[in-house]
């Protein structure tokens, strides 16, 4: 029999909550920083606002809650999920308070877009936005891209307990020994990309004349956003307002990086390049890649003239696909360009944007490793119907080491899968009841689902109220893998009923 | 017949000029401007980003925002960007819209043939609202009393808790 929520969970839940709150409050040091050397103290009263919410949140939660308890599977799920949401809500404060959003609603769509690195925008007037608002719009996809639990790991949890709560972020890559070790690699890795990418990103500006502190300030907010795979910009106009092709390459290579799961990451520190070479999902994700492509060009056939010429048409598709397959949602096009592309091409990129990325990176969506199992399991199915019945045939795949897949593997990886199909198709149908095109919901869908941030024109503030809802479930829903939600919508329908 | 010529060519030059367009008709019915000459107005914002024989700058009318290409010699026009605490210059721009253009590897633009500055910006004071600064002020004394009071109680009743 399944044990029934008591008032342990409760008392657990809260006591991790508040202490995850209070990193969150710390976090927004970084913003004040900004606005105080930007000189922008309208900014600064906001954060100091927001901080001191999110400080007696905590207090309050601590209260409650007594001391520290070892924390079992379920609790950690339902931390895990409530943090993320709760999270959503609080950091929308500052969000809200610059007046750059219609409604508080707005506000939080923008910050759980960025935390669950999709990159769909609400915001108004983002040209004049202050930077230290702006930083933090990048910060947070930074935070959610590694997991905002992970921040907290590293400083509140040990042993078992970080475990339990780090599976429950959709990560079930222990890179190295235990949880909080991989924590440490995981920010050691990001902060290290993030000051030579940042670097790089910055000399590019410098080139085209940006002064140094715009360059570098443009630099730090696109490495964030463009690692995190969140698609985020400090400017309306996206990767556009660049202007600058090899600006747009420096970003494919930072998100190729992001779309690149920790696992491989850590074997190419440690020395060993041929993971790169060997290891089954960057294969699959290269195929992917290169199958996707293929139906967009298929799709373009009959309009290729349309573009001035070759490196301009690839310049065009190639952008928006990796964009769209790693699921940053960068784009170098207007989104009523995007909504213009023949129904193939506009299908290509759907379908990349629904595989995703790999699996322990920080992209959305099913993953490449979950498509690569399912290949491996028809070939296994097709040569075990070949063999003679007695013979026991095993399929391998190179993940960091050799591994045999068996039929739990299979079933957990095709549990998720229809789950994100039924999400996207949700969200669609939504969009369509709504009065927009099947197609252009299910862009929209999918892309809010598999945390991509590519837009065909649906994502606007005036957009309804429901849709915008049902956008951060979807956003919520597909960084968490869903189960963490399923327990916590369990808790709380048990909750309820009592 | 040459007053027949001059007219049919004016007319000619006046369907071609399509004047005072919005930036969002441009963005959102690109195949009916391309090529032409249009005139749009809007602010300046962002920063200058230096092109091979001229540079950029991005222009925003209506919540919308595209990249003017201007030659050097504009440059000297340009006085303010709009940003966070700054108006940009308001500008009219008189030049040719490009669906994809051919010279900047397929972007959406428009070759700017002529800059007016209609109004020049401005560097903004800071406007914070007093009622703004009362609320984060109490705010602050009642959350930083709560949070010590709370943080006394929870460490009396529990001792020894880390």
């Amino acid at each position: 029999m399944i044990p029934d929520f008591s008032k342990d969970d409760i008392f657990v839940v809260s006591h991790y909550l508040g202490k995850i709150f209070i990193a969150l409050g710390i976090a927004q040091l970084l913003p004040i920083f900004v606005g105080v050397i930007s000189r922008e103290f309208g900014a600064v009263i906001d954060f100091f606002i927001s901080i001191i919410a999110c400080l007696a949140f905590a207090s309050i939660l601590l209260y409650f809650s007594p001391g520290k308890q070892e924390i079992n599977w379920r609790q950690g799920m339902i931390i895990v999920a409530l943090t993320w949401f709760l999270a959503m809500c609080f950091s929308a404060l500052p969000l809200y308070l610059s007046g750059h959003y219609s409604c508080y609603l707005d506000a939080c769509f923008e910050s759980m877009s960025a935390y669950a690195t999709t990159g769909l925008v609400l915001v108004q007037d983002l040209d004049h936005m202050s930077n230290a608002h702006n930083i933090w719009r990048h910060f947070m996809c930074f935070i959610g891209g590694q997991g905002i639990i992970l921040v907290a790991l590293v400083f509140f949890f040990r042993g078992s307990d970080a475990l339990r709560i780090y599976i429950g972020e959709a990560r079930d890559d222990k890179i190295l020994p235990n949880s909080i070790t991989t924590a440490k690699f995981i920010w050691m890795v990001s902060f290290t990309y993030l000051i030579i990418g940042s670097l790089m990103l910055a000399i590019v500006l410098l080139f085209h004349g940006l002064p140094f502190s715009r360059a570098i300030f443009h630099g730090l907010c696109i490495f964030m956003a463009g690692w995190d795979t969140a698609g985020f910009a400090p400017q309306s106009q996206n990767i556009l307002y660049y202007h600058s092709p090899s600006f747009e390459i420096v970003t494919i290579i930072i998100i190729l990086l992001g779309a690149t799961s920790f696992g491989v990451h850590y074997a190419v520190w440690t020395g060993k390049f041929r993971e790169l070479r060997e290891d089954f999902e960057i294969k699959i994700l290269m195929f992917t890649i290169f199958f996707t492509y293929m139906i967009t060009l298929i799709g373009f056939s009959g309009n290729i003239a349309d573009f001035p010429d070759v490196f301009s048409f690839f310049r065009t598709t190639f952008y928006q696909l990796i964009s769209g397959h790693t699921g940053v949602g960068y784009s170098n096009i207007y989104s009523s360009a995007l909504a213009n592309w023949p129904e193939l091409a506009i299908f290509g990129i759907i379908l990349a944007m629904g595989i995703g990325g790999c699996m322990n990176s920080t992209s959305g969506g099913i993953k490449v490793f979950r498509i690569g199992l399912f290949y491996k399991s028809m070939k296994r199915e097709i040569r075990r119907l070949a063999y003679p019945e007695s013979s026991y045939v095993k399929e391998f795949f190179h993940h960091q080491r050799e591994i045999s897949i068996d039929d739990t593997m299979i079933k957990n990886a095709m549990v998720i899968t229809v789950c994100y199909i039924l999400l996207y198709i949700s969200g669609a149908v939504i969009a369509s009841f709504l009065g927009y095109g099947f197609l252009q919901g299910l862009f929209e869908s999918v892309s809010a689902a598999a945390n991509v941030g590519l837009s065909i024109g649906i994502t606007d503030p005036s957009m309804p109220a429901i849709l915008k809802i049902w956008y951060i479930f979807e956003m919520w829903a597909g960084r968490l893998e869903f189960f963490a939600i399923f327990i916590l919508l369990r808790f709380l329908v048990k909750i309820v009923k009592r | 017949m040459k007053i027949k010529i001059i007219i049919f060519a004016l007319l000619l030059l006046v369907g071609y000029t399509c004047y005072g367009q919005t930036v969002s008709a441009l963005v959102n019915n690109p195949d009916l401007f391309d090529g032409k000459t249009v005139i749009v107005k809007g602010e300046l914002v962002g920063d200058i980003i230096e092109g091979k024989d001229g540079f950029w700058v991005n222009l925003l009318d209506s919540g919308v925002a595209i990249g003017i290409y201007l030659p050097h010699s504009e440059k000297g026009k340009i006085k303010f960007l709009g940003k966070y605490d700054v108006t940009g210059d308001f500008v009219k721009i008189k030049g040719v819209f490009h669906k994809r253009c051919i010279e900047h590897a397929g972007d959406t633009d428009i070759h700017s043939v002529s800059m007016e500055v209609i109004s020049q910006g401005m560097k903004k004071e800071e406007e914070i609202p007093v009622e703004k600064i009362i609320f984060a002020f109490s705010l602050g004394i009642v959350g930083l009393a709560a949070i010590g009071i709370l943080h006394i109680l929870t460490r009396r009743e529990a001792p020894g808790d880390d």
